[in-house]
Protein backbone atom coordinates (compact mmCIF):
# COMPACT_ATOMS: atom_id res chain seq x y z
CA UNK A 1 0.00 0.00 0.00
CA UNK A 2 2.79 2.42 1.03
CA UNK A 3 4.68 1.62 -2.16
CA UNK A 4 1.59 2.45 -4.22
CA UNK A 5 1.12 5.78 -2.44
CA UNK A 6 4.81 6.61 -2.89
CA UNK A 7 4.57 5.70 -6.57
CA UNK A 8 1.53 7.96 -7.07
CA UNK A 9 3.24 10.85 -5.25
CA UNK A 10 6.37 10.39 -7.37
CA UNK A 11 4.27 10.50 -10.54
CA UNK A 12 2.46 13.63 -9.34
CA UNK A 13 5.76 15.27 -8.42
CA UNK A 14 7.33 14.47 -11.81
CA UNK A 15 4.22 15.76 -13.60
CA UNK A 16 4.19 19.05 -11.68
CA UNK A 17 7.94 19.48 -12.28
CA UNK A 18 7.37 18.96 -16.03
CA UNK A 19 4.54 21.52 -16.13
CA UNK A 20 6.58 24.01 -14.09
CA UNK A 21 9.64 23.47 -16.30
CA UNK A 22 7.58 24.48 -19.34
CA UNK A 23 6.58 27.72 -17.62
CA UNK A 24 10.03 28.60 -16.29
CA UNK A 25 11.95 27.85 -19.52
CA UNK A 26 10.61 30.97 -21.18
CA UNK A 27 11.64 34.42 -20.00
CA UNK A 28 11.08 38.04 -21.05
CA UNK A 29 14.46 37.90 -22.81
CA UNK A 30 13.63 34.58 -24.47
CA UNK A 31 9.81 34.55 -24.73
CA UNK A 32 9.36 31.96 -27.49
CA UNK A 33 10.53 28.43 -28.23
CA UNK A 34 9.70 25.87 -30.89
CA UNK A 35 10.08 22.14 -31.35
CA UNK A 36 10.29 20.91 -34.93
CA UNK A 37 9.81 17.24 -33.92
CA UNK A 38 6.63 17.93 -31.95
CA UNK A 39 5.57 20.64 -34.42
CA UNK A 40 4.86 22.97 -31.54
CA UNK A 41 5.53 26.60 -30.62
CA UNK A 42 5.32 27.98 -27.07
CA UNK A 43 5.40 31.60 -26.02
CA UNK A 44 5.19 33.61 -22.83
CA UNK A 45 2.18 35.81 -22.13
CA UNK A 46 0.42 37.54 -19.25
CA UNK A 47 -3.20 37.33 -18.16
CA UNK A 48 -5.26 40.48 -18.71
CA UNK A 49 -7.89 40.30 -15.96
CA UNK A 50 -10.15 42.84 -17.64
CA UNK A 51 -11.23 40.43 -20.36
CA UNK A 52 -12.52 37.83 -17.94
CA UNK A 53 -15.37 40.29 -17.39
CA UNK A 54 -15.60 42.12 -20.72
CA UNK A 55 -15.88 40.51 -24.14
CA UNK A 56 -13.05 40.76 -26.66
CA UNK A 57 -12.19 39.42 -30.13
CA UNK A 58 -8.54 38.76 -29.33
CA UNK A 59 -6.98 35.74 -27.63
CA UNK A 60 -3.40 37.08 -27.60
CA UNK A 61 -1.73 40.26 -28.84
CA UNK A 62 1.90 41.36 -28.58
CA UNK A 63 2.02 43.78 -25.63
CA UNK A 64 3.76 46.50 -27.67
CA UNK A 65 1.42 46.20 -30.66
CA UNK A 66 -1.23 48.86 -31.37
CA UNK A 67 -3.92 46.72 -29.71
CA UNK A 68 -1.65 45.28 -27.01
CA UNK A 69 -4.17 45.91 -24.21
CA UNK A 70 -7.18 44.38 -25.99
CA UNK A 71 -6.70 40.65 -25.52
CA UNK A 72 -7.22 37.99 -22.86
CA UNK A 73 -3.43 37.38 -22.93
CA UNK A 74 -0.75 40.01 -23.51
CA UNK A 75 1.87 38.21 -25.58
CA UNK A 76 5.49 38.98 -24.76
CA UNK A 77 6.60 37.89 -28.22
CA UNK A 78 6.46 40.18 -31.29
CA UNK A 79 3.96 39.07 -33.96
CA UNK A 80 6.61 38.62 -36.66
CA UNK A 81 8.80 36.45 -34.39
CA UNK A 82 5.71 34.34 -33.72
CA UNK A 83 5.13 34.03 -37.49
CA UNK A 84 8.77 33.00 -38.03
CA UNK A 85 8.56 30.33 -35.31
CA UNK A 86 5.46 28.82 -36.94
CA UNK A 87 7.25 28.77 -40.31
CA UNK A 88 10.23 27.03 -38.68
CA UNK A 89 8.05 24.10 -37.58
CA UNK A 90 6.92 23.86 -41.22
CA UNK A 91 3.37 24.97 -40.57
CA UNK A 92 1.42 25.89 -43.68
CA UNK A 93 0.15 29.49 -43.89
CA UNK A 94 -3.30 29.71 -45.51
CA UNK A 95 -2.89 33.33 -46.70
CA UNK A 96 -6.46 33.25 -48.03
CA UNK A 97 -7.77 36.20 -46.02
CA UNK A 98 -7.84 39.69 -47.51
CA UNK A 99 -9.30 42.98 -46.31
CA UNK A 100 -11.97 42.57 -49.04
CA UNK A 101 -13.07 38.95 -48.51
CA UNK A 102 -12.71 38.89 -44.71
CA UNK A 103 -16.43 38.85 -43.90
CA UNK A 104 -17.23 35.90 -46.17
CA UNK A 105 -14.10 33.76 -45.84
CA UNK A 106 -13.00 31.25 -43.20
CA UNK A 107 -9.27 31.27 -42.48
CA UNK A 108 -7.24 28.34 -43.82
CA UNK A 109 -3.83 26.90 -42.95
CA UNK A 110 -2.36 24.42 -40.48
CA UNK A 111 -4.74 23.76 -37.61
CA UNK A 112 -3.36 23.96 -34.07
CA UNK A 113 -4.31 22.55 -30.71
CA UNK A 114 -3.85 25.53 -28.40
CA UNK A 115 -3.17 25.04 -24.70
CA UNK A 116 -2.31 27.29 -21.76
CA UNK A 117 -0.45 26.55 -18.54
CA UNK A 118 1.10 28.51 -15.69
CA UNK A 119 3.04 27.96 -12.47
CA UNK A 120 0.75 26.05 -10.13
CA UNK A 121 -1.79 25.15 -12.81
CA UNK A 122 -1.05 21.46 -12.40
CA UNK A 123 -1.80 20.75 -16.04
CA UNK A 124 -2.29 22.39 -19.43
CA UNK A 125 -5.74 23.74 -20.22
CA UNK A 126 -7.12 23.70 -23.75
CA UNK A 127 -8.27 26.93 -25.39
CA UNK A 128 -11.88 25.74 -25.09
CA UNK A 129 -11.43 25.47 -21.32
CA UNK A 130 -9.83 28.87 -20.74
CA UNK A 131 -12.22 30.78 -22.99
CA UNK A 132 -15.96 31.14 -22.45
CA UNK A 133 -17.48 30.94 -25.94
CA UNK A 134 -21.14 31.94 -25.75
CA UNK A 135 -22.23 29.40 -28.44
CA UNK A 136 -20.11 26.60 -26.93
CA UNK A 137 -18.62 25.85 -30.35
CA UNK A 138 -15.01 24.60 -30.47
CA UNK A 139 -12.38 27.24 -31.22
CA UNK A 140 -10.46 26.08 -34.30
CA UNK A 141 -7.21 28.02 -34.59
CA UNK A 142 -5.54 28.02 -38.02
CA UNK A 143 -2.32 29.56 -39.32
CA UNK A 144 -3.65 32.37 -41.53
CA UNK A 145 -0.14 33.81 -42.09
CA UNK A 146 -0.91 37.41 -43.18
CA UNK A 147 2.75 38.40 -42.89
CA UNK A 148 2.44 41.66 -44.86
CA UNK A 149 -0.71 42.89 -43.11
CA UNK A 150 0.70 41.90 -39.74
CA UNK A 151 3.88 43.84 -40.47
CA UNK A 152 2.24 46.92 -41.99
CA UNK A 153 -0.69 47.34 -39.60
CA UNK A 154 1.42 46.62 -36.50
CA UNK A 155 -1.61 45.68 -34.39
CA UNK A 156 0.47 42.98 -32.68
CA UNK A 157 -2.29 40.38 -33.24
CA UNK A 158 -1.09 36.84 -32.51
CA UNK A 159 -4.32 34.83 -32.18
CA UNK A 160 -7.80 36.21 -32.97
CA UNK A 161 -11.24 34.79 -32.16
CA UNK A 162 -12.63 35.14 -35.70
CA UNK A 163 -11.04 34.65 -39.14
CA UNK A 164 -8.71 37.61 -39.51
CA UNK A 165 -6.77 39.16 -42.40
CA UNK A 166 -4.19 40.61 -39.97
CA UNK A 167 -3.78 38.14 -37.10
CA UNK A 168 -1.11 35.46 -37.60
CA UNK A 169 -3.40 32.70 -36.28
CA UNK A 170 -7.19 32.94 -36.06
CA UNK A 171 -10.36 31.00 -35.36
CA UNK A 172 -11.82 29.49 -38.52
CA UNK A 173 -15.18 28.77 -36.86
CA UNK A 174 -16.33 32.34 -37.52
CA UNK A 175 -15.74 34.83 -40.32
CA UNK A 176 -14.54 38.35 -39.57
CA UNK A 177 -17.25 40.55 -38.04
CA UNK A 178 -18.98 37.71 -36.19
CA UNK A 179 -17.96 39.18 -32.83
CA UNK A 180 -17.90 42.95 -33.28
CA UNK A 181 -20.40 43.59 -36.04
CA UNK A 182 -22.92 40.75 -36.33
CA UNK A 183 -22.82 39.79 -32.62
CA UNK A 184 -23.04 36.07 -33.43
CA UNK A 185 -20.87 35.17 -30.43
CA UNK A 186 -19.05 36.65 -27.43
CA UNK A 187 -15.69 35.52 -26.02
CA UNK A 188 -14.26 36.11 -22.55
CA UNK A 189 -11.50 34.56 -20.46
CA UNK A 190 -12.81 31.88 -18.10
CA UNK A 191 -12.53 33.47 -14.64
CA UNK A 192 -13.16 30.12 -12.95
CA UNK A 193 -9.99 28.64 -14.44
CA UNK A 194 -7.54 31.41 -15.32
CA UNK A 195 -5.10 32.76 -12.71
CA UNK A 196 -5.00 36.37 -11.50
CA UNK A 197 -4.28 39.40 -13.65
CA UNK A 198 -0.62 39.74 -14.74
CA UNK A 199 0.19 36.07 -14.06
CA UNK A 200 2.74 34.70 -16.54
CA UNK A 201 1.38 31.89 -18.68
CA UNK A 202 2.80 29.73 -21.45
CA UNK A 203 0.66 29.35 -24.56
CA UNK A 204 1.50 26.35 -26.72
CA UNK A 205 0.35 25.70 -30.28
CA UNK A 206 0.78 22.15 -31.58
CA UNK A 207 0.08 21.37 -35.23
CA UNK A 208 -2.68 18.78 -35.70
CA UNK B 1 -8.77 72.96 -1.29
CA UNK B 2 -11.83 70.87 -0.40
CA UNK B 3 -13.67 72.41 -3.35
CA UNK B 4 -10.85 71.39 -5.74
CA UNK B 5 -10.86 67.82 -4.40
CA UNK B 6 -14.66 67.66 -4.67
CA UNK B 7 -14.74 68.86 -8.30
CA UNK B 8 -11.80 66.62 -9.27
CA UNK B 9 -13.56 63.66 -7.68
CA UNK B 10 -16.75 64.52 -9.57
CA UNK B 11 -14.68 64.61 -12.77
CA UNK B 12 -13.24 61.19 -11.97
CA UNK B 13 -16.70 59.72 -11.35
CA UNK B 14 -17.91 61.20 -14.67
CA UNK B 15 -14.82 59.67 -16.29
CA UNK B 16 -15.75 56.23 -14.92
CA UNK B 17 -19.32 56.60 -16.20
CA UNK B 18 -18.15 57.55 -19.70
CA UNK B 19 -15.50 54.79 -19.73
CA UNK B 20 -18.16 52.23 -18.83
CA UNK B 21 -20.58 53.51 -21.49
CA UNK B 22 -17.93 53.73 -24.23
CA UNK B 23 -16.41 50.37 -23.28
CA UNK B 24 -19.85 48.77 -23.58
CA UNK B 25 -19.52 49.16 -27.35
CA UNK B 26 -17.28 46.25 -28.33
CA UNK B 27 -16.43 47.81 -31.70
CA UNK B 28 -15.15 50.97 -29.99
CA UNK B 29 -13.52 49.12 -27.10
CA UNK B 30 -11.46 47.04 -29.56
CA UNK B 31 -10.18 50.11 -31.40
CA UNK B 32 -9.55 52.89 -28.90
CA UNK B 33 -8.59 53.24 -25.28
CA UNK B 34 -12.06 54.02 -23.94
CA UNK B 35 -10.58 54.43 -20.45
CA UNK B 36 -9.02 57.73 -21.59
CA UNK B 37 -12.33 59.33 -20.57
CA UNK B 38 -11.12 58.86 -17.01
CA UNK B 39 -8.00 61.10 -17.09
CA UNK B 40 -9.81 63.50 -19.44
CA UNK B 41 -12.70 64.19 -17.05
CA UNK B 42 -10.37 64.16 -14.03
CA UNK B 43 -8.24 66.87 -15.68
CA UNK B 44 -11.37 68.86 -16.55
CA UNK B 45 -12.30 68.57 -12.85
CA UNK B 46 -8.86 69.74 -11.69
CA UNK B 47 -9.01 72.64 -14.18
CA UNK B 48 -12.49 73.65 -13.03
CA UNK B 49 -11.36 73.38 -9.40
CA UNK B 50 -8.38 75.66 -9.90
CA UNK B 51 -10.40 78.16 -11.96
CA UNK B 52 -12.56 78.56 -8.87
CA UNK B 53 -15.78 77.82 -10.65
CA UNK B 54 -18.66 78.00 -8.17
CA UNK B 55 -18.73 75.32 -5.50
CA UNK B 56 -20.82 72.33 -6.47
CA UNK B 57 -23.47 70.83 -4.19
CA UNK B 58 -22.47 67.60 -2.50
CA UNK B 59 -25.76 66.06 -3.61
CA UNK B 60 -24.59 66.32 -7.26
CA UNK B 61 -21.48 64.26 -6.43
CA UNK B 62 -23.53 61.71 -4.49
CA UNK B 63 -26.10 61.35 -7.27
CA UNK B 64 -23.37 60.97 -9.91
CA UNK B 65 -21.66 58.39 -7.71
CA UNK B 66 -25.00 56.54 -7.41
CA UNK B 67 -25.44 56.57 -11.19
CA UNK B 68 -21.96 55.11 -11.56
CA UNK B 69 -22.72 52.28 -9.11
CA UNK B 70 -26.07 51.52 -10.82
CA UNK B 71 -24.45 51.51 -14.26
CA UNK B 72 -21.67 49.22 -13.12
CA UNK B 73 -24.19 46.86 -11.49
CA UNK B 74 -26.23 46.83 -14.73
CA UNK B 75 -23.19 45.94 -16.86
CA UNK B 76 -21.30 43.59 -14.53
CA UNK B 77 -23.88 42.47 -11.97
CA UNK B 78 -22.92 41.88 -8.36
CA UNK B 79 -19.89 39.68 -8.99
CA UNK B 80 -17.40 40.78 -6.30
CA UNK B 81 -14.43 39.88 -8.50
CA UNK B 82 -15.74 42.09 -11.31
CA UNK B 83 -16.00 44.97 -8.83
CA UNK B 84 -12.39 44.49 -7.78
CA UNK B 85 -10.97 44.03 -11.27
CA UNK B 86 -12.87 46.13 -13.85
CA UNK B 87 -12.66 49.61 -12.18
CA UNK B 88 -8.98 49.04 -11.41
CA UNK B 89 -8.36 47.87 -14.99
CA UNK B 90 -10.13 50.97 -16.36
CA UNK B 91 -8.01 53.19 -14.10
CA UNK B 92 -4.83 51.35 -15.11
CA UNK B 93 -5.56 51.61 -18.85
CA UNK B 94 -6.69 55.23 -18.62
CA UNK B 95 -3.65 56.48 -16.73
CA UNK B 96 -1.20 54.08 -18.47
CA UNK B 97 -0.16 52.46 -15.20
CA UNK B 98 0.54 49.06 -16.75
CA UNK B 99 3.47 48.28 -14.47
CA UNK B 100 1.30 48.51 -11.35
CA UNK B 101 -0.73 45.52 -10.19
CA UNK B 102 -4.50 45.75 -9.82
CA UNK B 103 -4.12 45.20 -6.07
CA UNK B 104 -2.09 48.42 -5.70
CA UNK B 105 -4.47 50.29 -8.03
CA UNK B 106 -7.42 49.16 -5.91
CA UNK B 107 -5.71 50.65 -2.85
CA UNK B 108 -5.16 53.93 -4.71
CA UNK B 109 -8.81 53.90 -5.84
CA UNK B 110 -10.00 53.25 -2.30
CA UNK B 111 -7.97 56.23 -1.05
CA UNK B 112 -9.41 58.45 -3.82
CA UNK B 113 -12.98 57.37 -3.03
CA UNK B 114 -12.50 58.01 0.69
CA UNK B 115 -10.84 61.39 -0.02
CA UNK B 116 -13.59 62.34 -2.50
CA UNK B 117 -16.35 61.47 -0.05
CA UNK B 118 -14.58 63.21 2.84
CA UNK B 119 -14.59 66.37 0.75
CA UNK B 120 -18.40 66.20 0.92
CA UNK B 121 -18.44 66.49 4.71
CA UNK B 122 -19.68 70.14 4.70
CA UNK B 123 -22.85 68.56 3.28
CA UNK B 124 -24.04 68.04 6.84
CA UNK B 125 -23.37 71.71 7.63
CA UNK B 126 -25.43 73.01 4.70
CA UNK B 127 -28.07 70.42 5.52
CA UNK B 128 -28.36 71.98 9.00
CA UNK B 129 -28.56 75.45 7.49
CA UNK B 130 -31.36 74.29 5.17
CA UNK B 131 -33.26 72.89 8.14
CA UNK B 132 -32.90 76.22 9.92
CA UNK B 133 -34.00 78.11 6.82
CA UNK B 134 -37.02 75.85 6.33
CA UNK B 135 -37.80 75.91 10.00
Amino acid sequence: MLKKILFIFTLLFLFSVTVYANVSELTRENPISYDIQKKSVSFLAQVNGKYMYQPTRHFAIYEKGKFGEKSVFKGLVPNLDFYDALMKINAFAGNNMTLKNKETTHVQGTEFAVSVTWKGAGRSYSIDEVINESNNKPIVMKFGGNFENSKNKNTGCLLCFDSCPVGVVSNSTYTYGAIEKRKEVTMKGNKDILPADKTDVVITLTAK
Amino acid sequence: MKCIIKITYLGMVFGFIFSLILGHSLWLEMRVNTSLALPFFSLVGIGAGFLRIEDIPASLVLITQGIMVCLFSYIHGFDVMAWTIVPAALFRDGFFLNVISLLVINKILLCLIVLGNLSLVPFSKSFKLNIFKNG
